[in-house]
């Protein structure tokens, strides 16, 4: 992480990411310079991805030394470990990372994971946990107020 | 407590969570924000510690894990609470004897047992010295009883995962302030509002936790699932056994529609008679028309007007309640012990709050509840740490948290996110100067209690939503003064004096990390 940057990533849904970012703003201003604007603001770009191996679509267009923004990981992403990256593009269109997540599980399609389990007990438990019901009861956090 | 000598269908780890945010508001009487602690002293927490003492006093069988967070330990041993405390009393007592209410024959019944329930938690409170926390050891020497700590100011770890010192900070710090209130170290770690993120178990092994607590989709979600679901613990790749919410059975009680505490014959939380009383009535106690918890009907439903409360019907509705849970869990032990030929573990972590507080007759519902247990050959009550390890069982612990969807959104309004960098910061600022001495510590204190969860909250739902902001503020911003001193070499030793007088009690905890 680059100095006096921050970079936030949680889940908010299963396949909903909630990422926020502040940027340094002496390298803000450095590579405002040195990568072209696109519109009134230097794009940056949010990028999901397992590993060293990441999404080929360039990630998604995001802007701002200090925003915030919810990512949708890609296809196949559930049940695995991922990292969100933020870059920028120089003028001779090279990535250039201006700060990464640490290492987050995604969680499986329960359902999917529910039929994988075949007919066994270990269906049979998954069912009787309640961990498929998703939405847990409404419980609240500081309840004293 | 020791596994029965038959062989119970099921094993349940009852887990109250008590906490607080820290407030004081020296200068102005029973404030509203104060007005939290109060109202919890009397409706849960001393009702609650008064029947756990008789219970051991009269030999009961049962088995009880108790999580008072750092921030509320700091209150509790707090003399200027103690105090305020014993007003909030009177001023009560005061307002249930006021003229109109004296006229309403129909409030007869619910206003003597409003009375009856100060008198007695005012007599218990004195017998105690007003020391909680002296009573918390006592109990927690006993059989029954285990007490665990939290994070110290109750921040949600996920939101600072960015920050590693962040989180052991706050994981540290817990152990610390337990450590300096009780006398020993726990081996159990509540985190707060059940958050976990990928990677947390390596921090928490590293800060000694023993074990801890996870929503149920927390055991699902990251690949390799417990080898008995969520009926046992299981040890996360760092070591850290984890204990899952079972969230069916939690429903009963939690339920928006259908839970226990919506019965109709229960005490109404949101009734507040003071809202009735005249102005001459509340100024000859001494106070304003604030939500101080008269409260004297029941819940009654449909559009009609709240009927006066009857505590015979309220409590006899707690004893049918507490059976049908009883029922409930046997009936569902009988299902997983079934499948895994094995007595199931059924974890039940709630706010204490619920309790008492928010559901009147809740502290009478567990009471009786572990009453059943004991006298059941069906189950039994056992604490975390008597449980035999399975280490066979080893899962990989998921992104997950308890309130609305699972996964933090309680707590992520869209102006709070904001806070969560900021905060990263200051904490960085502070890291470069290099600075150890108490003015590093003053300016450590303020964020920490900047990282409290309960802001969020409030910011997130709306209530108390000003107070939120404001004191994430005040205490960045005290931060950042104090932080700015020291990068300067100026710093305003009458404004840390300041702040150590708003906040002494946490203040007077130990040095944070490094120092």
């Amino acid at each position: 992480m680059k100095k006096n940057t921050t970079f936030l990533t949680l889940l908010i849904e299963p396949t909903l990411i909630h990422v926020s970012w502040s940027i340094d703003k002496t390298l803000w201003g450095k590579i405002n310079r040195s990568a072209p604007p696109e519109g009134p603001d230097l794009r940056l770009y949010a990028q999901v991805g397992e590993g060293t191996s990441w999404t080929g679509d360039g990630g998604l267009k995001v802007h701002g030394q200090e925003n915030r923004w919810h990512l949708y990981p890609p296809r196949g992403a559930t049940g695995r470990k991922i990292r969100v990256g933020l870059y920028y593009m120089d003028k001779s269109g090279k990535q250039h990372e201006l700060a990464l997540s640490e290492e987050m599980d995604l969680p499986p399609d329960l359902e999917i994971m529910e039929s994988a389990m075949g007919s066994g007990t270990a269906r049979e438990l998954f069912r009787l946990s309640g961990a498929a019901q998703r939405g847990t009861p409404d419980t609240g956090g500081n309840l004293s107020s | 407590m020791t596994d029965r000598q038959s062989s119970p269908a099921a094993r349940i780890v009852l887990v109250l969570h008590a906490h607080l945010p820290y407030v004081r508001l020296e200068g102005s009487r029973l404030p509203l924000q104060e007005l939290w602690l109060h109202q919890n002293l009397f409706e849960c927490y001393l009702p609650m510690l008064k029947a756990t003492g008789e219970m051991i006093r009269g030999g009961s069988r049962f088995a009880l894990t108790l999580s008072f967070s750092p921030t509320l330990i700091s209150m509790l041993d707090d003399p200027y609470y103690q105090e305020r405390f014993l007003d909030y009393l009177e001023t009560m007592l005061q307002l249930s004897e006021s003229p109109s209410l004296k006229k309403r024959p129909d409030l007869r019944i619910p206003l003597a047992h409003y009375r009856e329930g100060i008198v007695s938690i005012r007599d218990y409170y004195l017998s105690l010295g007003g020391d909680l926390i002296g009573e918390l050891k006592k109990q927690a020497g006993s059989a029954g009883v285990g007490l665990i700590t939290t994070a110290a100011t109750h921040a949600l770890l996920p939101a600072f995962r960015f920050n590693e010192k962040l989180v052991c900070l706050q994981i540290d710090r817990g152990f610390d302030i337990f450590e300096k209130a009780m006398g020993f170290r726990p081996r159990g770690f509540w985190l707060p509002e059940m958050g976990y993120y990928t990677g947390l178990d390596r921090l928490l092994a590293g800060s000694g936790v023993e074990y801890s607590f996870l929503d149920t989709h927390g055991a699902y979600g990251a690949g390799h699932p417990p080898t008995n679901s969520i009926f046992a613990p299981s040890r996360s790749p760092a070591g850290v056994r984890f204990f899952f919410r079972d969230v069916v059975l939690s429903d009963a009680i939690w339920s928006k529609h259908g839970g226990y505490p919506g019965d109709y014959g229960y005490r109404e939380f949101h009734a507040d008679t003071v809202y009735t009383l005249s102005e001459e009535e509340l100024s000859a106690a001494g106070t304003v028309r604030i939500p101080l918890g008269l409260k004297l009907h029941r819940i009654t439903g449909g559009d009609r007007e709240k009927e006066p409360y009857d505590p015979r019907v309220g409590m006899e509705a707690a004893e049918r309640h507490a059976a049908d849970f009883l029922h409930r869990i046997i009936r569902r032990a009988g299902e997983v012990s079934a499948l895994t030929g094995d007595a199931p573990v059924f974890t039940l972590p709630f706010d204490m709050e619920l309790f008492g507080h928010w559901w009147h007759e809740g502290v009478h519902f567990l009471v009786t509840l572990m009453d059943l247990i004991a006298r059941s050959e069906q189950a039994i009550m056992v604490r975390p740490d008597s449980i035999a390890e399975d280490t066979r069982s080893v899962f990989s612990p998921a992104e997950s948290s308890w309130g609305r969807g699972g996964y933090f959104g309680t707590w992520l309004s869209p102006e709070c996110l904001g806070y969560y960098g900021k905060i990263g910061a200051l904490h960085d600022r502070l890291e470069r100067t290099g600075s150890r001495g108490h003015e590093a510590r003053a300016a450590l204190h303020e964020i920490m209690l900047a990282q409290a969860s309960d802001w969020s909250f409030f910011m997130t739902w709306e209530t108390f939503r000003d107070y939120g902001r404001e004191r994430i503020e005040e205490h960045m911003s005290s931060a950042e003064t104090i932080i700015t001193g020291i990068e300067q070499g100026k710093s305003d030793a009458g404004f840390i004096e300041e702040r150590r007088r708003r906040y002494p009690r946490f203040s007077a905890f130990p040095p944070p990390c490094g120092s």
